[in-house]
C-alpha cells in the first residue's frame, strides 16, 4: 500500500495542471460551444513569457502578474472578440479549424518574437522547489509539488464560489444552458461569454506557469501533452461536467505516476505505453462514452434561431471563372514545369519538387475534409506510415523504393481503414479529437522505435532507379518528372471518385447524414472508404517525400505537421484538386522565399503563421480564401469587360446559375 | 393481432427514455395501398413511432416488420434498401446537391442498388432509364422543370415535396411521412394532398403523421390516434373523432 501511494502521490501535481486546463476547456466549451485546442498554446505562451521575464530579472510576482493575470485573459478576450464570436454557433468545422489555427500559430509567433534559443525552467511561484516540506505516505513533497496542489485547490474553490455564489456565476451557468434565452432576460450574453473566455484563458495561463518548472526546458511539445491530457480529463466529464473534469485530471496524473513507478524503466511498457497513456485514454473515452457522440446536437432550446451553417459549397463556380482558372492554371503549370526542366537553379528545383510531393499529401486532405466532410488531424501520421514502410523495406529487404512506396501507400490505407473503425460513430469534433489522439499515439509510442521510425539519426531512403536511370545522380529533374507523374495519377483518381456515385453519396452524407441513411446510403462504408483512400494517398506522398529527402525521421511526420497541413489546405481550398496543388507548391515556395530573410525570420515560422491566419477565414469562406479571392477577381474582371461591351438584353447575366448569387449575401461587393 | 399483417406491422412497441414512457405496447398495421393517418396531441409518441420504424431509434421492446421481415436491430440504410422510405419533420435534404442529384443518389443507393465497386469509378450522371424515372418522379411532385436547381434556393414547400420524391424514387413498400405539411401554405398543402392521394395506386403503404386534420380527413383510409404512448382509438376519421377519448385528448378534461 505504501509503495502504491508513493508512486501515486508524485502524479498528483501533474494531474492538477491537467485538471486546471480541463476545467478551462469545459468552461469555454459549455458556454461558447468552442472547443479551444488553443489552450495548449495559450498555456505555453504564458509559461514562456513568465520564463523570459524572470530570466530578465523581473521579480516573480510581477512576472506572474504580467504573464498570467494580464496576458492570458487579454488573449482570451481577443480570441473571443475578434475570432470565435464571429463564427456561427452551428458552424462546427469552422470553429474547429479556427481553434487548430490558434494552436498552430501561437508557438510560431512566440519563436518569431523571442527567437528559438532554449529557455530553461523558470523559478517556482512562491515555494522553494528544492526543499522538502513534509512527507505524505513516506513520499517527500517538495515546494514545486506543494505549490501546484495549493494553487489548484485555491483556483477550484474560487471558481466554484464564483459559479455557485455570485450573480456573475449564475449568469454564466445560465449561458451554459442557452445564451439566447439569457438574452431574452435582458442580459448581454456576449459580455458573459467574454468573461468565460477570459476566465478559462486565465486558467490555461496558470496551468502553463505551474507546469513550466516541472520540465527542464520550456518547449511547446510538453504543452501539447498537457492539452491532450486535459482533453482526456474533459472527455471523462463528457466535455460538460466540471467536477468530473477535475477528478479526471487528477486521476490521470495519478495513473501516470503509478505507471511510471510500477513499470521498470527498461521495460517496453515504460518506453512505449507510459507516454501514450493520455492519448490512449482520450481515444478510449471518445469511442466508449455514449454522451460524447451526441455532442454536436445542441440542447439550446433556441438553437433554431441561429442561422444554419454555411453549406460547404455555397457557390458553384461560374463558367467564366472555370475557364479562366482552367486556362490560366494550365499555362502557369506548364510554364513552371518547363522552367524547372530548363533554367531554374537546383535549390528552387528541389523546392518545387517538394511542392509537387506535398501536393500529393494534401490531396489526401481534399479527400477526407473536402469530400468526407471531416477534419482529420493525423494526415502527417498516415504519410509517416507510408514513408517508414517504404524506407524499412528498402533498407532491410532491398525492395525498390517505388514498389515500396506503393506498398507503403497500401499499408497506410490499411491503417486508415482500421483507424476509421472506432471512429464510425463519431463525427465532427470528437472525430477530430480522436485523430489527434492517434497522431500523438504514433508520435510517442510507435514512431520512436527503430523498427518503425528508424534509428535516432534517421532512416536512409534511396532515390528510385528507373531502368538504368538513377534519379539520385541525374540531379533532381528526373525526380521532378516522376513526382509530377504520381501527382497526375493521384489527381485523376481523386477527380474520378469525386465524379463517381460514391462522390454523390459523400455529398449527400456531408449535407445530412440522417437523410442520406434514410435513402440507403451506408455511412460506415463511405467513411472507411474515404479514410482508406485518404490515408493511402498521404502514405504515397510520404514515401515519395522520404525518397526526395533521402532520409526520414519521425520529426518529419509529427502531429504538428498534421495541424499545419490542415490550416494550409483549408486556406487554399479544400474542395478542389487545384486547391491541394496550390497548397503544396505555395507552402514550399513561400518557405523558400522566406528562407532569404535573416535569422529567426527565415525559419519557416512566418509561412505557418500566414497560413494559420489564412485558415481563420475558413469559417466565412469554406471554399478557401484563395478560391474566394479568385472568384471576386474574375467577377470584377467580368464587370469591367461588360462595361466596355454591354451585354445585349442581359443574356449573359441570366446565364449565371441560380445558386451563384443568392447563397452569398456578402458577394455583392 | 400477433401475426404480422400488411406491409408495415408494428407489434407491442414500447419506448422509454429513462423513466418517461413514450410508447407503451403499441400495435399498428399499414396495408399495401393504404394511407394510415397517425394523429394525436404533441408528445403522444407519433414521431417516436416513425423513428422506430425508420431505424433512427431503437425501441425498448416490441417489433417492427416489413412484409413480414423483422426490421428490429437493422440500421436505417438497411431498412431503406428493404423498402422503407421516409421524410423528416425537420427537412433533411443535401444542401450541396441539385434536385436531380438528390433523386439520383436515392435511386442508386436504394432498393435497386446496382454493383458495389462500380460506384467508385462510374459516372454520377443518370442513364436514360434513370433519367426517365427521375423525370417521372419530379413530374409527380410538381418539380418537373427544376432538375438543376440548388436545393438551398427552394422554398420549404418544394423542399418537403422533394423529400417525398427522394423517398419514393427507389419504389419503397412503405412511406413514413413525418408531418409533411408543417410550414406549408394552403396551395402547397393542396399539392401535397394530391401527391399523397396518388400513392395507393403505386402499391405503397403510407403512414402519415399529421397535425393538419383537414389533410388527414381528405387522404387517409384509416386513422390511429395516439395519446401519451397509447393507441386510444382506431378507425375511420369521422369515427374516431366521435369517441370520447379522442375528444378528451385533443380538447382536455371535462369536455366529453
Amino acid at each position: 500500500m505504501n509503495t502504491f501511494l508513493s508512486y501515486a502521490v508524485p502524479g498528483i501535481p501533474f494531474g492538477c495542471t491537467y485538471a486546471i486546463v480541463a476545467i478551462g476547456l469545459v468552461l469555454t466549451y459549455r458556454t461558447t460551444g468552442v472547443f479551444n485546442f488553443g489552450f495548449g498554446a495559450q498555456a505555453f505562451l504564458s509559461a514562456y513569457v513568465y520564463t523570459v521575464l524572470t530570466e530578465d530579472g523581473v521579480s516573480v510576482p510581477l512576472a506572474f502578474l504580467i504573464s498570467v493575470v494580464i496576458l492570458a485573459p487579454a488573449l482570451g478576450w481577443a480570441l473571443d472578440r475578434f475570432l470565435f464570436r464571429r463564427i456561427s454557433p452551428t458552424n462546427t468545422t469552422g470553429k474547429l479549424v479556427s481553434a487548430v489555427a490558434v494552436l498552430v500559430a501561437l508557438p510560431q509567433i512566440v519563436t518569431l518574437l523571442f527567437g528559438s534559443s532554449t529557455r530553461f525552467a523558470p523559478p517556482t511561484l512562491f515555494l522553494n522547489p528544492g526543499r522538502v516540506y513534509f512527507h505524505a505516505f513516506s513520499t517527500p513533497i517538495n515546494g514545486l509539488e506543494l505549490e501546484t496542489v495549493i494553487v489548484t485547490v485555491v483556483t477550484v474553490v474560487l471558481l466554484s464560489l464564483v459559479l455557485r455564489g455570485s450573480q456573475l456565476g449564475m449568469t454564466i451557468r445560465a449561458a451554459v444552458e442557452s445564451p439566447r434565452l439569457l438574452e431574452l432576460e435582458g442580459v448581454r450574453s456576449e459580455r458573459v461569454l467574454s468573461v468565460a473566455w477570459m476566465g478559462s484563458s486565465l486558467m490555461a495561463g496558470l496551468a502553463g506557469v505551474l507546469l513550466a518548472p516541472q520540465y527542464p526546458t520550456v518547449q511547446p511539445e510538453d504543452y501539447a501533452i498537457l492539452l491532450v491530457a486535459a482533453l482526456a480529463a474533459a472527455a471523462l466529464g463528457s466535455l460538460a461536467d466540471i467536477p468530473l473534469a477535475l477528478v479526471g485530471g487528477v486521476a490521470l496524473g495519478v495513473i501516470e505516476g503509478l505507471a511510471s513507478g510500477y513499470f521498470s524503466p527498461s521495460s517496453v511498457w515504460h518506453t512505449g505505453l507510459l507516454p501514450a497513456i493520455p492519448f490512449l485514454l482520450l481515444a478510449l473515452l471518445l469511442v466508449g462514452r455514449r454522451r460524447l457522440r451526441s455532442l454536436e446536437e445542441s440542447d439550446d432550446p433556441l438553437a433554431g434561431c441561429d442561422p444554419p451553417p454555411p453549406p460547404s459549397i455555397l457557390v458553384t463556380r461560374s463558367h467564366e471563372l472555370d475557364r479562366v482558372v482552367r486556362v490560366g492554371g494550365r499555362v502557369l503549370a506548364l510554364a513552371t514545369i518547363i522552367s524547372v526542366l530548363t533554367w531554374v537553379p537546383g535549390d528552387w528545383g528541389f523546392t518545387l519538387t517538394s511542392g509537387v510531393v506535398y501536393s500529393i499529401v494534401f490531396l489526401s486532405i481534399t479527400l477526407i475534409t473536402g469530400m468526407g466532410g471531416e477534419v482529420s488531424l493525423c494526415q502527417a501520421t498516415f504519410a509517416g506510415v507510408g514513408a517508414f514502410i517504404a524506407a524499412q523495406l528498402a533498407v532491410h529487404h532491398g525492395v525498390p523504393i517505388l514498389l515500396g512506396a506503393v506498398i507503403g501507400a497500401g499499408g497506410a490505407a490499411v491503417v486508415g481503414a482500421v483507424g476509421a473503425l472506432p471512429a464510425l460513430r463519431l463525427r465532427g469534433l470528437p472525430l477530430a479529437l480522436l485523430t489527434l489522439a492517434l497522431a500523438l499515439l504514433a508520435d510517442n509510442a510507435v514512431f520512436p522505435y527503430s523498427w518503425a521510425g528508424g534509428p535516432p539519426g534517421g532512416l536512409p531512403v534511396p532515390r528510385p532507379m528507373i531502368g538504368s536511370i538513377n534519379l539520385a545522380t541525374t540531379s533532381s529533374k528526373g525526380f521532378f518528372v516522376l513526382a509530377l507523374a504520381f501527382l497526375f495519377v493521384c489527381a485523376v483518381a481523386v477527380k474520378r471518385v469525386q465524379r463517381a456515385t460514391v462522390g454523390l453519396y459523400l455529398g449527400a452524407l456531408r449535407g445530412s447524414s440522417i437523410g442520406a441513411e434514410s435513402v440507403g446510403i451506408n455511412p460506415s462504408t463511405a467513411k472507411i472508404l474515404v479514410f482508406a483512400l485518404s490515408a493511402g494517398m498521404a502514405g504515397l506522398g510520404g514515401a515519395l517525400y522520404g525518397s526526395l529527402q533521402q532520409t526520414v525521421t519521425p520529426a518529419d511526420f509529427n502531429y504538428q505537421l498534421s495541424l499545419v497541413f490542415v490550416v494550409v489546405v483549408v486556406t487554399t481550398g479544400v474542395r478542389t484538386i487545384e486547391g491541394a496543388i496550390q497548397a503544396g507548391v505555395g507552402f514550399m515556395v513561400l518557405q523558400q522565399l522566406l528562407s532569404y530573410l535573416p535569422g529567426r525570420w527565415g525559419g519557416g515560422g512566418i509561412a505557418i503563421v500566414l497560413f494559420a491566419f489564412g485558415s481563420l477565414t475558413y469559417a466565412a469562406h469554406p471554399e478557401g480564401v484563395v478560391e474566394y479571392e479568385k472568384r471576386i477577381w474574375t467577377q470584377r474582371a467580368e464587370r469591367l469587360i461588360h462595361r466596355r461591351h454591354p451585354p445585349t438584353n442581359g443574356v449573359v447575366m441570366a446565364a449565371a446559375p441560380v445558386g451563384v448569387l443568392e447563397g452569398v449575401p456578402d458577394e455583392h461587393v | 393481432m400477433s401475426e404480422h399483417q400488411g406491409v408495415l406491422s408494428v407489434r407491442s412497441l414500447s419506448v422509454s427514455f429513462g423513466g418517461l414512457v413514450a410508447l407503451d405496447r403499441v400495435d399498428l398495421d399499414v396495408a399495401e395501398g393504404e394511407i394510415v393517418g397517425l394523429i394525436g396531441p404533441n408528445g403522444a409518441g407519433k414521431s417516436t413511432l416513425v423513428n422506430c420504424a425508420g431505424g433512427q431509434l431503437e425501441p425498448t421492446s416490441g417489433s417492427v416488420a416489413l412484409d413480414g421481415v423483422p426490421l428490429t436491430g437493422k440500421a436505417p440504410y438497411r431498412r431503406a434498401r428493404l423498402g422503407v422510405g421516409r421524410t423528416f419533420q425537420r427537412v433533411a435534404l443535401f444542401p450541396e446537391l441539385t434536385v436531380e442529384a438528390h433523386l439520383l443518389a436515392a435511386l442508386r443507393a436504394g432498393r435497386q442498388r446496382p454493383g458495389r465497386w462500380s460506384e467508385l469509378v462510374d459516372h454520377a450522371r443518370p442513364s436514360a432509364a434513370e433519367a426517365r424515372q427521375i423525370d417521372e418522379m419530379l413530374g409527380l411532385v410538381g418539380l418537373a422543370d427544376q432538375h438543376d436547381t440548388q436545393v438551398t434556393t427552394l422554398p420549404l414547400g418544394a423542399c418537403r415535396l422533394l423529400e417525398i420524391a427522394r423517398a419514393l424514387i427507389a419504389r419503397p413498400r412503405v412511406l413514413l411521412a413525418d408531418e409533411p405539411s408543417a410550414g406549408l401554405d394552403r396551395r402547397e398543402s393542396a399539392m401535397l394532398a394530391s401527391v399523397l392521394a396518388q400513392l395507393p395506386a403505386r402499391e405503397i403503404g403510407v403512414l402519415l403523421v399529421e397535425h393538419d386534420l383537414g389533410l388527414v380527413a381528405r387522404v387517409c383510409d384509416r386513422v390511429v390516434v395516439l395519446d401519451v404512448g397509447h393507441v386510444i382509438a382506431e378507425g375511420s376519421f369521422d369515427g374516431v373523432m366521435e369517441t370520447a377519448e379522442v375528444r378528451r385528448a385533443y380538447l382536455g378534461q371535462g369536455v366529453a
